[in-house]
């Protein structure tokens, strides 16, 4: 991809975020409602709401406030909570690690996983392998992951205590010192193995929900074009010169098979810094999607706000990521771009 | 009230974490006495020898949120009301699980002849956490620090006219109007360090909000160990704490922030908690009966389930047709729903507050003289249709909807139900002819004033046209008489007498359907069933320096 490619690529990402943002700000601010009240308390008597109006710039036009939000964010000021009073850049940028180190790790053992299944069964000749992969990959699309995520906390953790209940670290442990945001990765490097060790035993559950939820996905496009591979005419003269099944999979068809399921993944790791808000109100994971649904409850719309400019943010630059991916995995697609 | 566990109960828990030198001594005592209560005496004997060793040294209460702010002057909520009331002492307090108002910071007070200036003595020898001392000069800088910042707590300043510290010990209040129930205002306005006020406030913020938003200077009985994120606080018993902290505060005091219901059941459950927060209902009180370390609190709560019936909108301006609503309700089903956790509603005043009519005044469903009054006002198969709203989230409004929808079906008349996300509702009830026929609203007594929640329903100042949260729209000069009678009263009994009039003309004029008044049920770890709530704290707070 040129300079100007990129170029291009980056400022459609950036008239997205603004579309999403604007969106999200007129939609959270025409509907009738009472924000200064929600701001004020509940208790609160009709002259603290109207100060609290005041305070928060809410008795502004509706295009003023708007002004002054984007004119905020061009600057990097994300807003005041409502709720604290307080900038809430401190508090957002507290939970953004934690749940992209959830993402993360979900996100490499799925797809090393879903991966993984979906090559054997699009490549197995066995009518049971397949059956018993069909099998598992439809109960795992069948259970909603709010239920999975209660039933493996009750079991493993409440009954089994083979993991923790809810939150990122055990509460004798301290957090390591912040490098990354990733407890796994800031321990290592600050060298506390107990740490670490706690920090992957507090993802357990939280990173199996999430891989059960995506994994029959990423197995079911693996597959699918797996299958579709098997029947090019380079497998069969691949098969033909005497390559294995195994060498065929892994050195003909991977790669080739890999362009769909690309783009999959690009769309699932988006769907996952919005999916993980049950997982994290279940687990308590002190996230973004924690963040949000707590905002949520109290009506507090600076915090949706930015929130929402996160997983916008985060899904263009993925969505990015995949499309400088494509060249590389399919030369065709760089050779017609060139 | 508390459920205390039985002496034996108490001494077999008491057995199993102090191991056996312990439990020899609770075994033999156990053996000593028999199942059934005995008299108090020996029972709190008993409780006094080993109740220091029961408990753990320390406790992780659990809620849906926990202070964001920590700042005494703006947090008003439930959630930030539990770091405050464990972090600082107002001049007064309220007795956990009651209405009762103690005095903590002030050792007395003086009224004047007229009721308009209250002198307080301040109490000696308290140093805030900062270690900076406490005088009358830090009570007067924090109330002015509370009105500027104009947020939460700063309502409560509404009936003072001015305050000032005459000297070291001696602080004044001036009231705008005699109001008998000051001292139920003080609790609610906690006391900060002046010195770390002044330590930390900038040209831009005077009143060192920022540096109080996460940090805390208070004269409590706990002290901010730490705060992470928007996820846990920690705090500490302080060794100087001017009071008594009994023999069962815990050494450290964490709150946590869990939002799923079934999660803290299994945090206490698994011993990694041991008290919660509000956020459960009748299903997880059931939830909680099946775990084995987990018991319910169960107190006498302060708050009411009520219907405004709209009466300046067609047709239920007509009075009939809200009598006929009242007894149209089906009150049985909806403390059915409750499963036993709600006590019967007996008008505008939650049983169990001061002036609360008595339990025989009950409502119940009287399907005969609804019929009759619907009769009577021609509404019958008349193809009226009703309006009704409940917040979005809080399916006990939804099902009173649904209940009244289904009572009023059998006459052919019909109710729209609609539940809306809160903000957007004041929007509506702005206009009486916008507002909803009946709304489903929560009552709750925030101070032991008996008129706050009266005034709050049927205020004429209360519209919802005024922002206030007087749905019904209903108006009555002598009503607002009677209601500035009880607050210039100067005995109780005469307070309470204008109370009880008040109720009367309230209830006659039928602007309410009372559905219930719920308990105050929170589940504990099964060895911290001792713990006290503040019901007037809005249901979640507790103070476990107040655990006997």
């Amino acid at each position: 991809m040129t300079f100007l490619a990129l170029g291009r690529r980056l400022t459609s990402g950036v008239f997205v975020i603004w579309i999403v943002v604007s969106i999200t700000f007129l939609i959270s601010h025409v509907i009738p409602a009472d924000p200064a009240r929600a701001a004020a308390g509940l208790n609160a008597g009709a002259e603290q709401v109207e100060a609290t109006a005041i305070a928060l710039g809410l008795n502004e036009p509706v295009w003023t406030q708007y002004g002054n939000y984007i004119s905020g964010l061009v600057h990097g000021d994300l807003g005041t909570s409502f709720s604290t009073r307080q900038p809430l850049r401190g508090n957002l940028f507290a939970a953004i690690p934690a749940t992209f180190e959830l993402v993360l790790w979900s996100m490499v053992i799925y797809i090393v996983l879903g991966i993984g299944v979906g090559l054997c069964w699009g490549s197995t000749r066995s009518r049971r392998v397949s059956n018993v992969t069909r099998t598992i990959v439809s109960m795992c699309v069948a259970m909603p992951v709010f239920w999975v995520a209660l039933m493996l906390q009750m079991w493993i953790a409440g009954r089994l205590g083979w993991a923790p209940i809810q939150g990122r670290l055990s509460s004798d442990m301290t957090a390591p010192a912040q490098t990354t945001g990733f407890h796994t990765i800031d321990a290592v490097l600050s060298g506390q193995p107990s740490v670490f060790l706690d920090a992957v035993w507090h993802l357990l559950l939280p990173v199996t929900t999430l891989v059960i939820w995506l994994f029959a996905l990423a197995a079911r496009v693996t597959s699918t074009a797996v299958s579709e591979e098997w029947r090019a005419a380079y497998v069969r003269t691949a098969r033909a010169k005497g390559a294995s099944r195994t060498r065929t999979v892994l050195h003909h068809i991977f790669r080739n098979a890999m362009n769909p399921v690309v783009t999959v993944l690009g769309m699932q790791f988006g769907w996952l810094l919005g999916g993980t808000v049950l997982v994290e109100v279940v687990f308590s994971w002190p996230g973004i999607g924690l963040y949000m649904f707590s905002a949520m409850q109290v009506f507090d719309y600076p915090v949706i706000l930015a929130v929402t400019i996160v997983i916008s943010v985060a899904f263009v630059f993925v969505n990015l990521i995949v499309d400088l991916l494509y060249p590389v995995l399919d030369p065709r697609l760089r050779e017609s771009r060139n | 009230m508390a459920v205390s566990p039985s002496r034996r109960e108490f001494l077999i828990k008491g057995g199993g974490v102090v191991g056996l030198a312990t439990l020899g001594t609770g075994t033999l005592l156990a053996a000593c006495g028999s199942d059934t209560d005995s008299a108090p005496t020996t029972t709190a004997a008993v409780v006094a020898t080993t109740a220091a060793p029961i408990v753990a040294t320390s406790a992780i209460w659990v809620a849906n949120n926990i202070a964001e702010n920590l700042d005494p002057a703006i947090g008003l909520d439930s959630n930030s009301l539990m770091f405050v009331r464990n972090a600082y002492d107002g001049l007064y307090t309220y007795a956990p699980g009651s209405t009762e108002v103690l005095p903590t910071l002030a050792a007395g007070y003086e009224v004047s002849a007229d009721g308009l200036v209250y002198t307080f003595a301040m109490k000696q020898g308290v140093v805030f956490s900062d270690g900076t001392p406490f005088t009358a000069q830090e009570v007067a800088a924090s109330y002015e620090r509370t009105q500027a910042i104009n947020a939460g707590p700063a309502r409560y300043f509404s009936r003072m006219e001015s305050f000032r510290a005459i000297d070291d010990e001696t602080f004044e209040i001036r009231l705008n109007g005699p109001y008998s129930y000051l001292l139920g205002l003080l609790p609610w306005l906690p006391i900060v360090s002046t010195a770390a006020v002044d330590a930390n406030k900038t040209a831009d913020d005077p009143w060192a909000q920022a540096y109080f938003a996460t940090n805390a200077a208070g004269t409590g009985p706990y002290r901010l160990e730490a705060m992470e994120g928007q996820t846990k606080i920690k705090m500490a018993l302080r060794d100087d704490y001017w009071g008594d902290v009994g023999s069962k505060a815990p050494a450290t005091l964490a709150m946590s922030k869990v939002v799923d219901p079934t999660t803290k059941l299994q945090l206490l459950d698994n011993d990694e908690a041991q008290l919660t927060g509000g956020g459960f209902g009748p299903a997880e009180f059931a939830a909680a009966a099946t775990l084995k370390n987990v018991e319910l609190v169960r107190q006498q709560g302060l708050t009411l389930r009520t219907m405004a019936l709209n009466t300046q909108r067609t047709p239920t301006d007509d009075p009939v047709l809200r009598e006929a609503l009242v007894y149209l309700f089906d009150y049985a089903a909806y403390s059915d729903y409750y499963e036993g956790y709600g006590d019967p509603a007996t008008g505008p005043l939650p049983p169990g507050f001061p002036g609360s009519r008595p339990s025989e005044a009950a409502y119940t469903q009287d399907i005969d003289r609804a019929a009759k009054l619907l009769e009577q006002g021609g509404y019958i198969d008349s193809g009226v249709e009703l309006s009704f709203v409940s917040v979005q989230g809080a399916d006990f409004g939804a099902f009173a909807g649904t209940l009244l929808q289904s009572a009023l079906a059998e006459f052919g008349i019909a109710l729209k139900t609609q539940s809306l996300p809160w903000p957007q509702i004041p929007p509506i009830q702005a206009d009486t002819q916008s507002a909803f026929h009946i709304s489903f609203l929560n009552m709750s007594g925030n101070t032991p004033d008996p008129t706050d929640i009266l005034i709050k329903q049927y205020g004429s100042a209360n519209w919802g046209t005024d922002g206030g949260y007087n749905w019904a729209y209903y108006a009555d000069p002598e009503f607002e008489a009677i209601m500035e009678r009880a607050q210039s009263a100067s005995n109780s009994s005469d307070a309470e007498q204008a109370i009880g009039e008040a109720v009367d003309l309230v209830t006659a004029a039928y602007p309410t359907i009372y559905a219930i008044s719920p308990q105050l049920v929170q589940p504990v770890h099964k060895d911290w069933t001792f713990a006290k709530y503040d019901a007037l704290y809005n249901l979640q707070v507790t103070r476990p320096i107040h655990y006997t």
